[in-house]
């Protein structure tokens, strides 16, 4: 057969390898001064753009969608040439690909310290970038798949399965997740509400884990380890039944982030089992890299590469077991809103991804650069670095979320929780969170160290762009080998493999989420829960603008060390006019959900103005750029149209009427200040977050009057 | 003869005895005098588990025996020679097994015919089915892996090569060495793919997860025996609820609102003091002078002085004037102790005074109007703040 000469496209390599580096730095940075926000309050500096509150999503964006996101595409662009003999198919796909996504990237970054977000974690983008994102995901999964269609290799690799399933669920999880109504250019609501909404997020959130800092990084795990450590693979058939295992099981799995939360008992339970059911399928991504380096433990002492490399996969194998333990409803109870989940996430994040991530580099860079390492003794340095940086970081943070759940929950023996003060479950932390910033700094210090010896090899090495590969074309005619596995049917059809896919993941969600939508038990009314006033609306718009939900919950759990604490608990009935939810996932402040009406407006007043006023050694930052900005009325109608779009009952014609509705409500507040002699300026945004903040809650206190009468 | 033809005589044979007396027992059991049996599925419930127990027991002494008839035939193990060693560990372990399950079998439910119905039973049930159903596919695969070997022998020999227990009996690998036999024939940019088995612990932890999948969904949303969230809170509370009341009934603490009397003591007023520092200054002022909340300097009361009325309105609050009810974080002694600071404060002349607020009160008369306004309050109060 006739040998054809092509080449590898190695400048789009070396494009998302820069930007992997960049984006790694800045997103990690801004992880670092959060933590530091956390121990030194006055690092939030008083200023709009740089509160916890907002950043906080920009440092996980940044982290997920622009460090790891790159590194995906600098090594699927890499091995994915190489995989399949054949070079990208269209190199202006790849351009846009790679200057689309970080011009993503950088949008974000500006919105989300504007505070334009959409509220839900992980997926705070607004709809014009949702849009985009959409757009160059399908970008960057044309390009791969025209490549694999033209590709000059008979089989897919099993590196390939985990790229096309990546970008199939990737899709769809972005796409169904994002449904939202837009109100303006920034601003949109989203289409489900309350617990729907919750339910869609978490399996939007818990798959963007699973299909985007799992699954692409495992193919990438099955490209360089063997490559790297010259050894086989340790066992096909062990990747053929995790790789199916593990992307129909993990789609299920959402719900575990929903524990003792107002979502239906069978949907938790399924969560759970569904969790549980995954440290097998996790694992053999774990086995097979491991046992792939038997044989070469030798060659694992001395090259920096592997040992990131096997750091790696075993920080993938302990959370993917920790996971499951988390999603099991008594461990839940600890972890959920605590520092325990943070600690969890970077065992995945700076361990698994973070690592991988500079094996790759280290073994790409110089090889890319035809030139050796400029310093193995630095990675080495490196390597410690990290490692040490997350056992500083992971530690302190298991401590800390033991700590403070055995705070929450302990009662004196006079039935009275013994730490009624919340605060005090929080300054209790601020050492460990201390130490927590001192494992990031390292970690961080060792990323630096890698840039400049990356920046040494650079300048040393020679980088050609398109480096020359030859291979025999494919035949059309296939005669399969004798006693071959039936699973070479569909490895050499990706159009087949992609559609199992599909159909694969979309079973779990289907699954789980239509009923929410078609029964209406599920979700149970409650007739005294009404929609926002104008104003209300509007302040919860500034909570969600701020992040207030970054750190407080909207979700009492029903325990008892949770409704002594906050009161009742938590209905789902009571959420059926929330878009998007507010639920949170972490209580660095205490839960809000039952915040109205516990305080004066004037306390709120003077708490955001200056926190400590109120609770001294708080370590919440103040707002006082809410007492001096206009509140933008001019929005008003064109919110209440979208939210009767999505199904909340404002009558018709009231957006005409709301906000003299909305003048009305702020002169009782302004009238109910001046009484404690705060004399507040009108139509200012303060106004309307106390609006919100006192509506919380409350609706199903009148519930409970109107029965007792 | 061939040793595999001879087991497979041997396993029918022994098959045929066992169904036999399976079936002895079998006809024992209707005759058992079940009680306490309400219902139909209750009923069939028991004699389905059972019946799965029993027959699983079936197969695994047949199974059993096919096994022994392997490991025994001596001429297979002699051509075969010392290879396999963790193996035969296991073998020998899996030899004890059916013996034990015959102990088990005399112990479980159906041999043992006096015993109802009950939810222990069911779950013991469904435990023995759960143990025998492991049980069994150990025996198979254990068979399965011997056939594999044995057969392997007849066509070729086998060089024997030391395994560590880690590679050869933990993951059921081939060893480095070897690793050319299972090497796949195909290849990606350089990369090869060994064909080695499904490490045995792997697949077994896997099949666990799955049963266990069953079970917690069974329990919890079948049976209905777990208690589901809402359950669990109400049986917390309740909890709660009797320790409390214990705990007041031994110390003696149980003061309230009709039997409380002003401390005068020096130490009960320091306390006092200490607790309206911590929760009342803020609104009320350090010196209690007043500030969000009103000034406790003056001889004007809201919602009524004197030390009934104060503990009265700090133990259920005022809600809807954004006082808290404070009887969820003080103890009925410590409202006496900051009721009876309160009333210290009177006559202080702190600084900055808050204007006076509601009624002159005199201590011993009558409040100058609304005496029953804060009974009002008080009454729905705890209603809106303990729901």
């Amino acid at each position: 057969m006739e040998t054809e000469k092509f080449s590898y496209d190695n400048k789009i390599v070396k494009m998302f390898a820069y930007a992997t580096l960049l984006w790694g730095i800045v997103g990690m940075t801004v992880g670092l001064l959060i933590a530091l926000q956390l121990v030194f309050p006055v690092l939030n500096f008083n200023f709009a753009y740089t509160t916890f509150g907002r950043i906080r999503p920009l440092h996980t964006n940044a982290v997920i969608f622009a460090f790891v996101g790159n590194g995906i595409f600098m090594g699927v662009y890499y091995s994915l040439q190489r995989l399949l003999k054949a070079r990208m198919w269209n190199d202006t796909l790849s351009r846009i690909n790679f200057w689309g996504w970080q011009s993503i990237i950088v949008a974000a970054a500006l919105t989300l310290v504007l505070g334009f977000t959409s509220g839900k974690e992980y997926a705070e983008l607004e709809w014009p970038i949702d849009i985009a994102i959409a757009l160059i995901w399908v970008v960057f999964g044309l390009n791969m798949f025209m490549t694999i269609l033209k590709r000059r290799e008979r089989h897919l690799y099993v590196a390939i399965w985990f790229y096309i399933a990546t970008f199939v669920t990737v899709a769809v999880l972005h796409i169904v997740n994002s449904f939202e109504i837009p109100v303006s250019l920034f601003k949109s609501y989203s289409f489900y509400a309350g617990v729907q909404d919750a339910l869609v997020q978490w399996w939007y959130g818990h798959n963007a884990v699973a299909f985007f800092l799992t699954t692409p990084y495992l193919g990438l795990m099955y490209y360089f380890i063997p490559k790297i450590a010259n050894r086989p693979v340790y066992s096909y058939r062990l990747s053929i039944v995790h790789f199916w295992a593990l992307i129909f099981l993990y789609i299920w799995a959402g719900p575990h982030h929903l524990l003792y939360t107002a979502l239906p008992d069978w949907a938790q339970s399924l969560g759970t089992v569904f969790s549980i059911m995954l440290i097998a399928p996790s694992w053999g991504g774990m086995i097979n890299g491991l046992l792939t380096l038997r044989g070469a433990w030798d060659r694992v002492r001395e090259n920096p590469v592997l040992k990131f490399m096997v750091v790696a996969i075993t920080c993938y194998g302990m959370s993917t077991f920790e996971g499951p333990m988390l999603s099991l409803k008594s461990v839940n109870a600890i972890s959920h809103f605590t520092d325990w989940t943070i600690a969890h996430v970077h065992i995945g994040a700076l361990g698994w991804n973070g690592l991988l991530t500079f094996g790759i580099l280290y073994y790409l860079i110089p090889k890319m650069f035809n030139t050796k390492l400029y310093s193995e003794k630095l990675a080495n340095t490196h390597f410690w670095l990290a490692t040490l940086g997350i056992i500083f970081y992971a530690l302190p943070m298991y401590w800390a979320g033991l700590t403070q759940f055995g705070m929450w929950r302990q009662f004196t023996p006079e039935g009275f929780l013994a730490y009624p003060n919340f605060l005090e479950t929080v300054t209790q932390l601020k050492p460990l969170y201390a130490l927590r910033s001192f494992g990031g700094a390292l970690y961080l210090a060792g990323v630096f160290v890698m840039l400049y010896n990356v920046v040494k090899t650079v300048k040393a090495g020679n980088f050609v762009d398109n480096e020359a590969a030859e291979a025999p074309a494919l035949s059309k005619e296939y005669t399969a080998h004798a006693g071959e596995g039936w699973h070479r049917w569909i490895e050499r059809r990706p159009v087949q493999m992609l559609l199992f896919s599909l159909i694969l993941i979309s079973i779990g969600g289907l699954i789980e989420i239509v009923p929410t939508f078609l029964i209406k038990s599920n979700i149970p009314t409650i007739a005294s829960v009404k929609p926002y006033t104008p104003l209300e609306l509007q302040g919860r718009d500034i909570y969600i603008r701020e992040g207030c939900n970054n750190c407080h919950s909207q979700m009492i759990r029903p325990f008892r060390f949770e409704t002594e604490r906050y009161g009742e608990y938590s209905k789902a009935g009571e959420y059926v006019y929330d878009h998007p939810f507010l639920w949170g996932s972490k209580r660095t402040g205490p839960d809000l959900h039952r915040e109205g009406l516990k305080y004066p407006d004037s306390w709120h007043y003077n708490h955001m103005l200056d926190p400590e006023s109120m609770s001294a050694g708080t370590i919440m930052p103040a707002y006082p750029w809410l007492h001096t900005s206009e509140l933008d009325t001019a929005s008003t109608p064109a919110k209440i149209n979208a939210m009767r779009t999505i199904g909340v009952p404002y009558p018709d014609g009231y957006e005409k009427i709301a906000n003299a509705d909305l003048v009305y409500q702020e002169q009782l507040i302004i009238k109910n200040l001046e009484k404690d002699k705060i004399q507040a300026l009108p139509n200012t945004e303060i106004i309307a977050l106390i609006a919100y903040l006192q509506r919380l809650g409350t609706d199903i206190k009148a519930d409970k009057e109107q029965a007792q009468k | 003869m061939n040793p595999i033809k001879n087991i497979i005589q041997k396993a029918a044979l022994s098959a045929s005895m066992l169904i036999l007396s399976g079936n002895l027992m079998a006809a024992e059991a209707p005759q058992v005098p079940w009680r306490n049996l309400k219902f139909a599925s209750e009923t069939s419930t028991f004699w389905f588990l059972s019946g799965l127990a029993l027959l699983l027991l079936i197969m695994i002494v047949v199974l059993a025996s096919v096994l022994k008839s392997i490991v025994s035939n001596k001429d297979l193990w002699l051509k075969r020679g010392a290879g396999n060693k963790a193996a035969s560990v296991i073998l020998v372990a899996l030899m004890t097994l059916p013996a034990t399950s015959a102990f088990a079998q005399a112990a479980s439910p159906e041999a043992t015919p006096l015993i109802v119905m009950t939810e222990d039973i069911f779950w013991v049930l469904v435990a023995v089915n759960f143990v025998l159903l492991s049980l069994l596919f150990a025996i198979l695969l254990l068979i399965k892996n011997l056939l594999k070997s044995l057969k392997a022998e007849e066509v070729a020999e086998v060089v024997p090569v030391e395994q560590d227990i880690w590679t050869g009996a933990l993951n059921n690998a081939v060893p480095v060495e070897r690793e050319g036999e299972i090497m796949m024939d195909h290849e990606y940019d350089g990369i090869r793919e060994l064909d080695n088995n499904l490490p045995p612990w792997w697949i077994w932890g896997f099949y666990f997860t799955i049963a266990f999948a069953g079970v917690y969904l069974t329990y919890y949303h079948i049976t209905g025996k777990g208690d589901l969230q809402i359950a669990e809170y109400e049986k917390a509370m309740e909890e709660g609820r009797l320790q409390k009341e214990a705990f007041l009934a031994k110390s003696g603490a149980k003061v309230d609102e009709n039997s409380v009397v002003v401390f005068t003591d020096a130490a009960q007023l320091e306390k006092g003091k200490e607790t309206f520092k911590t929760y009342c200054a803020a609104c009320h002022g350090q010196a209690g002078e007043g500030g969000v909340g009103p000034n406790f300097a003056d001889e004007y009361w809201i919602h009524g002085g004197g030390i009934k009325n104060i503990f009265k309105t700090v133990k259920y609050g005022v809600p809807a004037k954004g006082m808290i009810a404070w009887e969820a974080q003080l103890t009925p002694v410590q409202i006496q102790e900051v009721a009876s600071y309160i009333l210290t404060l009177k006559g202080t002349n702190p600084a900055n005074p808050k204007e006076p607020q509601g009624d002159l009160w005199s201590e011993g008369g009558v409040p100058a109007a609304q005496p029953d306004s804060l009974a009002a309050d008080s009454a729905k109060a705890p209603v809106a703040v303990n729901q």
